[in-house]
């Protein structure tokens, strides 16, 4: 037994980092935080670990896909590619709470620590290979982004947002559970593969009862990346949340729940079956729906982070339109978008946070001529809009053409309309920004000061693979060709 | 069989007691009632691990401090303002015709893939044995998560650091 | 199947005679105790030496007023000290008086309730024990009595964590959860004259539960829950003669059990005390009789410290029981546990 567990744990040391960091990171709050110099360590220890972490899985990837730990979890190359874009996403949000003033100043080290759990909890998820595993991350990210959600505490838009996002999470664990409990009862096994291998042989009694229990099973995940019909909660909570926390939340529990969501997927429903005709149904009309009603509700926004927000959630809505096609083709689409995905919504989100910080709210019109003062963060923004847009030759272009030209191909032709038309619809507000910034006039001349020097580069440097992607993306493309799933 | 359906008529009256009833207090204590009869369930299943930990746990501790904070906000004020709407009427009955359509047809085809029906004199072992040696890394990932709660209770209850309370009591040491 | 009927139903009538009636026997030491330890008399006037003193209180909660106040909310008000009262007594279900015997070709396990989890069934219905508590106060329509009822609540949530760390410790030193095995593993002797107690291999865990049972049955120096020159009578406030009479019997049934547990843990249970084991056992009855003798004996001096206890020390504030609930006890707790389980773990390599 102990010479299994030390083979299993050299797969497992990226989240075996994280799982030291968090606690390394509690045990220095506990005995420094006195000081605000020493505030300093705690965010020099996270972002060692955290590119620790991200070397960790570079390391990992290139192997055969391997089940560890009893098949509780699988490491392959596609897990581990999202996880690099999940490492990638908390480092550029914990170097944006550090300048940030929407997170209090003694409450940033515990912001901190909450991102590296959730960051665990992402991992878990985007390993899972059986239903309680799958659990456990849901729940590790959900407690403690309830939590970062109210982390504005003399705000009453904050609490409200985390007493929302808590109500809504709870009720979709516990119907998620109840899914998968009946999912377990009928079949017998909690593993993935155990339930693939069954999928396909099932007696109709069985199909009558398995069919609402899967519903129910992604009225869960849809709740994570905030789908159509559960995505009530995130207007409010991307809205109350201090802006790094939104960031936050528009990265890795989107990036977890696709990962499952693909996962789940890939693995169930590769042979033909009633059950696959009715979950790529289900998932076809949920796509079409989160896709449209992101975009029609981002229109009439005032605030650029709400905007921003239901931006995302159509974003999310067009990476399960790619999950439509099983197999190959949507993975590989699915990974290239979510890789530009990521670095757009961090540019996004950093510009907004500094003005927001300046300003004090977020309204387009905070945006106004920002070109005459900063042109180098108003070309950003305006870079990362047009690809937000999908406009060539940027990385969303290569991105969405990617997803509508598999789409066609695969006959989904009225999903591809739908794509097409939501992308036009989408340029309304995203291209508002830029005519605002260069167009109009300032509204004030006063420095900003999160545009320091450093930040500048920081934010170029995000930007670069937009257009480095957008040009040279076949190495991208033949890298996420070789992610493949692991199936029994 | 008896003690089967006795049990589940019970758990289903607490539970229903617990949506409906209109005094939060009584809910609350309904959702004691209905957890003790789940452990009382495990009990018969023959995991009587299970059942003792549900009640030291569900029902000693969780319960305890629902029923602390029901008592402390007396919420008498809110309790008749419900909202009643068509449409809610007519998705619920939908909802739950489905829901009752599926229990019909596990029942009726005996869908028992894992029925555990007798008190082995080595529960906890068979269980223990499962959660060690299949199990363990939801098992060790469970305590990152209780972590992980515990320092998200600390955040969003915690006082600011030089806030300290100074009481009579102490001055004289 | 007749037979086991029988067995249950004997069981039953002595598990629930022997605490019930020793019940006025308590009382009575305490108040004769609580004389002692003040210097004056107790009660001395009915029948020699006070003993019929026990009679006459209940004579008098019989006939005492009936007070039913109007203010209160009637289903809770009747039901808490029933609550109160049985939960005391569940965990007296799965404490055996001696050890297993033969009996017409079948042994025989005196405890009512035998079942694979053993000893954690006694922790888990005393956690339900803040229930009575909590109902009753909440139920006087009351402020003193709410904030007693709210203060006993906390104090058993918080003491019970403390408890089992130095239950899963002592179960890790044994091995086994089963009351005959623990039992089991403490008779005999080191080196010659030292019984194998618990008290001797985990003198922290003991101290641990000791505290811990105190909070657990509210009595002095933790009883905030009744504190009387703070708010009157704490969480019994509101009730009269009978019900009353439940209550007091419910925390003295709740003292017997928990000492009956912290006897078994850390003194031996029913092992025979150092002299008894010189008698002869030829018959199959005297052993038993010996373990009975030895295990009354043993419960009899633990619920003396108890009323010791609680005329020697002032109570706790409660701040300051909250402090050393959560602050000290727990993480002495979890050191112990670690130490023991380290401990455990290279002496079986």
């Amino acid at each position: 037994m102990h010479l299994n567990y030390l083979a299993n744990i050299g797969r497992y040391i990226p989240e075996i980092l994280l799982v030291i960091l968090m606690v390394g990171l509690i045990l220095i709050e506990a005995t420094y935080k006195e000081d605000e110099k020493d505030r300093r360590y705690i965010f020099i220890t996270a972002i060692i670990g955290l590119v620790a972490t991200f070397v960790a899985i570079l390391f990992n990837m290139g192997g055969k896909p391997q089940a560890i730990f009893t098949n509780s979890i699988v490491i392959d190359d596609f897990s581990s590619l999202l996880k690099l874009i999940m490492v990638l996403g908390t480092i550029a949000v914990v170097y944006l709470s550090r300048f940030s003033k929407d997170i209090y100043e003694t409450l940033k080290t515990e912001f901190v620590i909450m991102a590296v759990g959730i960051l665990i909890g992402g991992f878990l998820l985007a390993s899972a290979n059986n239903m309680l595993t799958l659990y456990l991350g849901i729940e590790t990210l959900s407690i403690l982004s309830y939590v970062m959600a109210s982390l504005k505490k003399n705000d009453e838009r904050s609490s409200e947002a985390g007493l929302k996002y808590a109500l809504y999470g709870g009720v979709s664990a516990g119907i998620m559970l109840f899914g998968l409990s009946h999912i377990f009862g009928v079949l017998g096994t909690i593993q993935f593969t155990g339930v693939a291998a069954m999928i396909p042989n099932l007696t109709t009694v069985q199909m009558a009862i398995l069919m609402p229990s899967f519903v129910l099973f992604f009225a869960g995940i849809g709740y994570k990346i905030a789908a159509v019909p559960f995505h009530m909660w995130s207007p409010d909570v991307y809205e109350g949340s201090p802006t790094p926390v939104t960031t936050f939340f528009a990265i890795v529990p989107k990036i977890a729940g696709i990962a499952v969501l693909i996962r789940v997927t890939s693995v169930f429903f590769t042979v033909e079956s009633p059950m696959k005709v009715g979950w790529i149904g289900l998932m076809l009309v949920v796509s079409a729906l989160t896709m449209t009603v992101g975009n029609v509700t981002a229109i009439g926004q005032k605030s650029v982070k709400r905007m921003l927000a239901y931006s995302s959630i159509s974003h999310a809505g067009i990476m399960m339109a790619s999950l439509v096609m099983i197999g190959d083709v949507g993975i590989r689409a699915v990974l290239f978008y979510a890789i530009t995905y990521l670095f757009m919504t961090l540019v996004a989100f950093y510009i907004t946070s500094i003005v927001q910080d300046k300003y004090g709210n977020d309204h387009f019109d905070r945006f106004s001529g920002l070109i005459y003062r900063y042109p180098w963060m108003a070309v950003m923004m305006t870079v990362v809009m047009f690809s937000l847009t999908g406009i060539p030759p940027l990385a969303g272009f290569v991105a969405k053409y990617n997803i509508l030209s598999s789409l066609i191909n695969s006959k989904f032709y009225t999903l591809a309309v739908i794509l097409g038309l939501n992308s036009v619809v989408s340029a309304y507000y995203y291209l508002k920004i830029v005519r605002l910034m260069v167009l109009k006039q300032p509204e004030s001349e006063e420095a900003i000061e999160g545009f320091g020097f450093l930040n500048q580069m920081i934010i170029v440097v995000m930007t670069l693979p937009i257009f480095v992607l957008g040009i040279f993306w076949e190495t991208i493309m033949s890298f996420a060709n070789v992610s493949k799933l692991f199936i029994n | 069989m008896i003690s089967d359906i006795f049990l589940t008529i019970i758990t289903m009256v607490f539970a229903l007691m617990v949506v409906f009833s209109k005094k939060t207090v009584v809910s609350a204590f309904a959702l004691l009632m209905t957890m003790l009869s789940i452990a009382m369930i495990y009990f018969q299943l023959g995991t009587v691990f299970l059942a003792a930990i549900q009640v030291l746990i569900n029902a000693g501790a969780i319960a305890v401090l629902f029923i602390f904070v029901m008592m402390l906000i007396n919420l008498e004020q809110f309790q008749n303002n419900r909202e009643k709407g068509k449409v809610k009427l007519v998705i619920s009955a939908i909802t739950i015709l489905i829901i009752l359509g599926v229990f019909a047809l596990i029942i009726n085809n005996n869908i028992e893939v894992l029925a555990v029906n007798n008190i082995a004199d080595n529960s906890m072992l068979l269980m223990f044995d499962k959660l060690f040696h299949v199990y363990y890394l939801p098992f060790e990932m469970a305590t990152v998560l209780l972590l992980a709660a515990l320092v998200a209770c600390v955040v969003i209850t915690g006082h600011e650091k030089n806030a300290k309370v100074e009481l009579e009591g102490d001055k004289h040491e | 199947m007749l037979e086991g009927i029988l067995e249950i139903l004997i069981k039953i009538v002595v598990v629930l005679g022997i605490p019930l009636g020793a019940l006025p026997i308590i009382i009575h030491v305490e108040r004769r105790g609580a004389g002692f330890i003040q210097r004056r008399l107790g009660p001395n006037r009915v029948g020699p030496f006070g003993l019929l003193q026990p009679l006459a209180d209940v004579a008098k909660f019989m006939f005492k007023e009936e007070v039913h106040p109007t203010h209160v909310r009637p289903f809770f008000y009747t039901a808490a000290p029933l609550i109160a009262l049985v939960v005391a007594l569940l965990p007296l279900a799965c404490i055996p008086l001696f050890g297993t015997f033969e009996f017409d070709g079948r042994t025989i396990y005196p405890e009512v309730f035998r079942s694979d989890m053993g000893i954690f069934y006694a922790f888990a219905v005393s956690a339900l024990g803040s229930y009575g508590i909590l109902l009753a106060g909440w139920a006087s329509n009351n402020k003193y009595t709410m904030l007693g009822a709210l203060r006993a609540c906390a104090q058993m949530v918080s003491y019970e964590l403390s408890l089992s760390t130095a239950i899963v410790a002592m179960i890790f030193v044994f091995g086994t959860n089963d009351i005959h095995g623990i039992v089991g593993a403490q008779t005999g002797y080191w080196f010659g004259f030292l019984p194998k107690w618990g008290i001797f291999v985990q003198p922290v865990a003991g101290m641990l539960f000791l505290v811990g049972i105190f909070a657990e049955s509210n009595r002095l120096p933790f009883d905030l829950a009744e504190g009387e020159s703070e708010i009157v009578a704490g969480y019994h406030l509101e009730y009269s003669s009978m019900k009353f009479a439940i209550f007091f019997m419910a925390e003295y049934i709740h003292m017997l059990a928990l000492s009956a547990l912290f006897i078994i843990f850390f003194f031996g249970g029913y092992s025979l005390l150092p002299g008894l084991d010189l008698i002869p056992t030829d018959n199959a009855f005297i052993l038993p009789l010996l373990q009975a003798v030895s295990f009354i004996t043993k419960i009899a001096i633990m619920v003396w410290v108890f009323v010791w206890v609680r005329w020697t020390l002032p109570r706790f504030r409660y701040d300051q029981l909250m402090d050393l609930g959560w602050k000290r006890l727990l993480p002495l707790g979890l050191v112990n546990l670690i130490v023991t389980v380290l401990f455990v773990y290279f002496r079986n390599q």
